[in-house]
């Protein structure tokens, strides 16, 4: 009796482990992909990179290459030429600089461009304002900083609008003083830098590209950000870019292009297989329970044979017997069920607070859960209940 | 004739060994009849009351119960007349041990198809006519001997079926106690029902309308 109530609980707990995990797994591996395309989203799904690179096969010499490969007109023409892309935007780099406020510091990167980034990479200002046209037009010595830029410089003040700061560059030679028009919104984004096992810039600085090139005086652009029309053209549209600058400098660089498509198609790989190999590991317990309860059933029919008898004696049909084990099967898989759901879904919500991504919890998931555990107990309870409806009444009776 | 038995027989087969428990066995028994059936232990007695009972089936021979050709009838024929026609009190009561006296009263009438409210109401009333229905809710491990055969007999009767099989009824209670449940049988036959009863006991047999007895699967 006491064995038969441990094996019970014992299948019972195969079943719980199961179900919750299948739920847990489930929902994580599955809605974390939708959490981490949602984050990817932020950077703009549509933006790519497009830049310029040496390759050691390029049949044109080396002195012959100078020049910048790409340049403000090349910008401005790229909308005309490159039906694909929406828009443009031209990106020079100062990395691994400094700002200085008084006698606090901090390390940047610098990035000149143009207002049009704002919209393709998701730029957003949590105080202030972005960078204008006019800010360009006019040379203004405007900057908006990452909030970790702000903390850094102003650590007590909650609005450096209107401060100065002093760059000191390392690309650029001189020192230059910057107003703060803008402070960037912070996004609390820790799942793909964790998986990426890159960290989350927040020490990014705008500045007007025309500051930039007057100071290096140059119409080179590092790099160049654009947007594809449409989600799944970022590539074409790279290509497009591409092949219209390897044209017009008639393949005197060669271009490299990033695009978002590229980092979505990976994640989605590295989460489907994780999601997968717990999907395994969630169905093997739950087979485990499943063949817990048919020995639980088996032992049950034994220990039980007496009874099996008795109530064949009183007129139960074979049938009544089968009904009677497949109910008991399916009442210990849908306790199990039922627990390992509540812990299943407790452990979702558990992991989505600490994550603080919500609506992790995936509906499907839990119906799965529900119908699986129902079908292990029907199909484990099946073989000792027709075993058990086909006894004897009175070999059942004289069973010792 | 409510019972007919031609010529039957039963063969054990275990393994290499052969019993034959019944040989040639012809029996008949009247609507409204008691009989006794006696014999030494192992002469087939029990043998015979499964076979009346359609707990089992035969060797040979052929058994009519009111007239139907028991050999003929089907698994769920032959629970349908366990259910209805028959009520077997055991020796060893044969109650589940985990349910109450009241859910073992039941049993027949859950098989029956009877629903919850009424069943509880039948079953009730037929442990109040065995006098037990202040030990409704107590487990059968709860009872005494005679009460648990008290309850098995109730369990048996819920039905209202016209044959009674009792195999050795008495047999594990003491004297009087097995006074008192012989008594419920002779009420029976007074309301006249059909009983068989297996016993040793030649007090109890003198109840009877006719004794039977066997040796080595032989009437004697
Ligand atoms: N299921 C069985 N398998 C094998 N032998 C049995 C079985 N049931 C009864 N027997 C044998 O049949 C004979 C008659 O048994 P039984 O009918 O129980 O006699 P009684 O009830 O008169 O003591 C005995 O020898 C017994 O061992
Ligand atoms: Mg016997």
């Amino acid at each position: 009796m006491a064995s038969h109530r441990l094996r019970t609980s014992l299948s019972i707990l195969g079943i719980i482990i199961g179900v919750a995990s299948v739920i847990l797994v489930g929902s994580v591996g599955m809605s974390g992909k939708n959490a981490i395309m949602k984050e990817l989203e932020m950077f703009g799904l549509r933006s790519l990179y497009v830049f310029s690179s040496y390759k050691e096969d390029n049949p044109i010499k080396r002195k012959e290459r100078k020049g910048d490969p790409i340049t403000n007109g090349d910008i401005l023409a790229i909308p005309a030429n490159c039906p694909k892309v929406t828009s443009v935007a031209p990106i020079c780099w100062d990395w691994g600089s400094w700002v200085r406020h008084r006698t606090r510091f901090a390390q940047v990167r610098l990035i000149a461009t143009t207002p049009a980034i704002s919209r393709i990479r998701n730029e957003l200002p949590e105080i202030g304002r972005f960078l204008t046209e006019e800010d360009l037009k006019n040379n203004r010595r405007v900057c908006v900083v990452g909030r970790d830029i702000a903390k850094k410089l102003f650590p007590k003040e909650k609005d450096p609008i209107g401060k100065e700061i002093l760059h000191i560059g390392r690309r650029l030679p001189k020192k230059t003083r910057y107003t703060i028009v803008g402070v960037l919104k912070v996004e609390d984004t820790p799942l793909s830098s964790k998986i990426s096992g890159m960290p989350m810039e927040e020490n990014k600085m705008f500045v007007p590209i025309t500051i930039f090139q007057r100071a290096l005086n140059t119409k080179g652009v590092d790099d160049i950000v654009a947007e594809a029309i449409l989600q799944d053209q970022g590539e074409e549209a790279a290509e497009e870019i591409k092949g219209f600058l390897e044209k017009r400098y008639k393949g005197k660089f060669c271009y490299e292009s990033e695009t978002m498509q590229q980092h979505i198609d990976v994640t989605n790989q590295i989460l489907g297989t994780v999601a997968w190999i717990g999907v395994i590991a969630a169905v093997v317990s739950l087979l485990v329970g499943g063949i817990g309860i048919m020995n639980v059933m088996v032992s049950s029919v034994a220990e039980r044979t007496r009874e099996i008898g008795i109530r064949k004696s009183l007129g139960a049909r074979d049938k009544d017997i089968l009904f009677q084990f497949l109910t008991e099967a399916s009442v210990l898989s849908i306790i199990g069920g039922a627990i390992g759901i509540l812990i299943g879904i407790s452990a979702t919500l558990a992991i989505e607070t600490i994550s603080k991504h919500p609506s992790l919890l995936s509906r499907e998931f839990v119906a799965l859960a529900i119908f699986v555990s129902c079908l292990v107990g029907i199909l484990s309870g099946l073989y000792p209940a027709i075993r058990a409806s086909r006894l004897d009444p009175i070999d059942a009776l004289r069973y010792e | 004739m409510i019972i007919e038995l031609s010529n039957i027989s039963k063969v054990y087969q275990m393994g290499g060994n052969r019993v034959e428990a019944l040989k040639d066995l012809s029996f008949a028994c009247n609507e409204g009849e008691f009989c006794a059936i006696m014999g030494p232990s192992g002469s087939g007695k029990s043998t015979l009351m499964h076979i009346i009972g359609c707990l089992t089936t035969l060797s040979s021979g052929v058994y009519f119960l009111e007239g139907r050709d028991v050999g003929k009838l089907s698994k769920d024929d032959l629970a349908y007349t366990r259910n209805r026609k028959i009520g077997f009190v055991f020796q060893t009561f044969n109650l589940l041990p985990r349910f109450s006296v009241l859910s073992n009263v039941e049993l027949p009438l859950l098989y029956r198809g009877i629903q919850g409210k009424e069943r509880r109401e039948q079953a009730g009333q037929m442990l109040e006519r065995v006098g037990l229905a202040f030990r409704k809710r107590h487990l059968p491990s709860q009872l005494s001997g005679g009460e648990q055969q008290r309850v098995s007999i109730a369990r048996a009767l819920v039905l209202n079926p016209k044959l009674i099989l009792a195999d050795e009824p008495t047999g594990n209670l003491d004297s009087v106690t097995g006074k008192e449940i012989m008594e419920i049988f002779c009420k029976l036959k007074e309301e006249g029902k059909t009983i068989i009863l297996v016993t040793h006991n030649q007090e109890n047999a003198q109840f009877a309308d006719k004794i039977l007895t066997l040796r080595d699967g032989r009437i004697e």
